[in-house]
């Protein structure tokens, strides 16, 4: 298809080449008609690259190209600057590289972008419904957006190439969050953010072991480096510390737990997060057992991330729990 | 022709696999069908697990019992016992791959995407039944694989030499 490229996909891609063979196959039957291209940005040794990219469809098609970064010199936020510095559409599309776009998804962001001009177009992303059965799991990471939300998460989100130019593209400072201060930067810059809610992409749902997922949430630690960049997202925190709700009931239960040994009394503090815990599989005749069994591991894990944000508030001098 | 001896390790009902096992003994080789059953898993498919896994522990116990040269496995699960086999006796392992892989199950329950992944990334050759299970598992797994009738005994057995030279 000839003309200027309409819109390019920006993907930053490591340690998940498997994921990423599969998004380009989604990428493959996008139902867009005008010119598109995709740009991934990777840090793999040349035969995978060679397996994972050069011999698929869309390269050989020319709608695809890539970079290779030396192993262990990227982020989220250097690839994906690399990436859309490199593209050729005005208009820049990212997607992660553990998401299955729907066929219209390309179409309707590029729709969304044209109803809006100069505005960020998010669009939505679910846990895909192809891995439902995994959320049984007791430790499982996926991710859910309806758009427009604060987080602005580049998982689906298309920026006008003017903006990211404007703005410097992301801070690759930023360990994690990366996507919630560009979004931020481009609203205090005077540009919106508009929803393209039936731009869908599906992310993967990925069960962990305990330790797993313990290591991977201690990346949330970098989130005070946002916060003491945005003083102003403090409004919308609860309590104005703390991350999310989970992480008030958790530093509670830890507190009540940690307490009892010198004061019985205190456990108090610990009903609300079991009670939530014990909620959290819903309904059923099995299930109090179930999310019981799992309470011991759930505070294992809560309990590390909250420990994390305040490595994460002492690093960065910032309060963050 | 050395003879050989052969484990194919299958938890199914694929007639393909006993009429390989017949074209291979029909060569003079030394044929063991291991197929273990597995125990009832409800409750590691309501925990979202894939199956059947019980049988491994048994199946590799087969393995290791049978002296074998090579064993060949024909589902993901099934290579799990044919890795540890060859974990603890250096020999080599082949799997086939008879099911036409698609997205819908390729990560749609827990362990499935492991197992699939290691079952075609550490054998010692990884086999298609046929040119649209070799072509999906290009697609979906990057994985070049050879296609060999899963019946024709003699092609299996001059692979199962060559990994043995």
């Amino acid at each position: 298809m000839n003309g200027p490229i309409a819109v390019s996909v920006v993907v930053a891609s490591h340690a998940r080449h498997l994921r990423l063979r599969w998004l380009l196959n989604a990428l493959e039957e996008q139902t867009l008609d005008e010119p598109w291209e995709v740009v991934v940005v990777h840090d793999y040794d040349v035969p995978t690259a060679e397996r994972v990219l050069d011999r698929h469809p869309l390269a050989r098609a020319g709608r695809l190209r890539h970079q290779a970064i030396a192993p262990g010199t990227g982020s989220p936020a250097r690839q994906r600057n690399i990436g859309w510095r490199a593209a050729s559409g005005d208009l820049i599309a990212f997607t992660d590289d553990d998401c299955r776009p729907e066929p219209t998804w390309l179409q309707r962001l590029l729709a969304g972008a044209r109803g809006a001009p100069g505005s960020v177009v998010q669009g939505a992303a679910r846990p895909d419904p192809l891995e439902a059965s995994i959320l049984a799991a007791p430790h499982v990471r996926t991710l859910t957006i309806e758009p427009v939300n604060r987080f602005a998460q580049a998982a689906n989100i298309l920026y006008p190439r003017a903006l990211l130019e404007r703005l410097g593209g992301f801070d690759e400072r930023a360990v994690a969050g990366e996507d919630v201060d560009l979004a931020l930067r481009a609203q205090a810059g005077g540009a919106s953010i508009a929803a393209a809610a039936d731009a869908v992409v599906y992310h993967a749902v990925e069960s962990h072991t305990l330790p797993g997922i313990v290591r991977q949430n201690l990346k949330w630690r970098y989130l005070a480096y946002l916060v003491k960049r945005h003083p102003e997202m403090r409004r919308e925190l609860p309590l104005g510390v703390f991350w999310d709700r989970e992480h008030v009931y958790t530093t509670l239960a830890l507190v009540g737990v940690a307490g009892a040994l010198a004061r019985p009394r205190l456990l108090v503090l610990a009903v609300p997060y079991a009670g939530r815990v014990l909620q959290r599989r819903g309904g059923g005749r099995r299930v109090p057992a179930l999310a019981l069994a799992e309470l011991p591991g759930q505070l294992v894990r809560q309990g590390a991330e909250v420990a994390g944000m305040v490595a994460g508030s002492v690093r960065h001098r910032t309060v963050l729990l | 022709m050395t003879s050989l001896a052969v484990a194919l390790v299958h938890h199914g009902d694929d007639t393909c696999v006993d009429e390989l096992a017949d074209a291979l003994r029909e060569l003079g080789h030394r044929v063991a069908v291991v197929r273990r059953r597995a125990l009832p898993e409800m409750l590691l498919r309501g925990r979202g697990f894939t199956g059947p896994l019980t049988h491994v522990p048994a199946a590799t116990g087969a393995l290791l019992r049978g002296r074998f040269d090579v064993a060949h496995a024909f589902s993901p699960p099934d290579a799990l016992a044919a890795r540890a086999w060859r974990r603890l006796t250096g020999r080599p392992v082949v799997v086939t791959t008879l099911e036409v892989l698609d997205r819908a199950h390729l990560a749609d329950r827990r362990l499935r995407l492991a197992l699939l992944r290691a079952s075609v990334e550490d054998a010692d050759a990884v086999l298609a039944a046929g040119d649209e299970a070799r072509d999906a598992l290009w697609r979906w797994m990057t994985v070049e694989a050879a296609v060999v009738d899963p019946r024709d005994g003699a092609a299996h057995a001059r692979l199962y030499l060559d990994l043995l030279r």
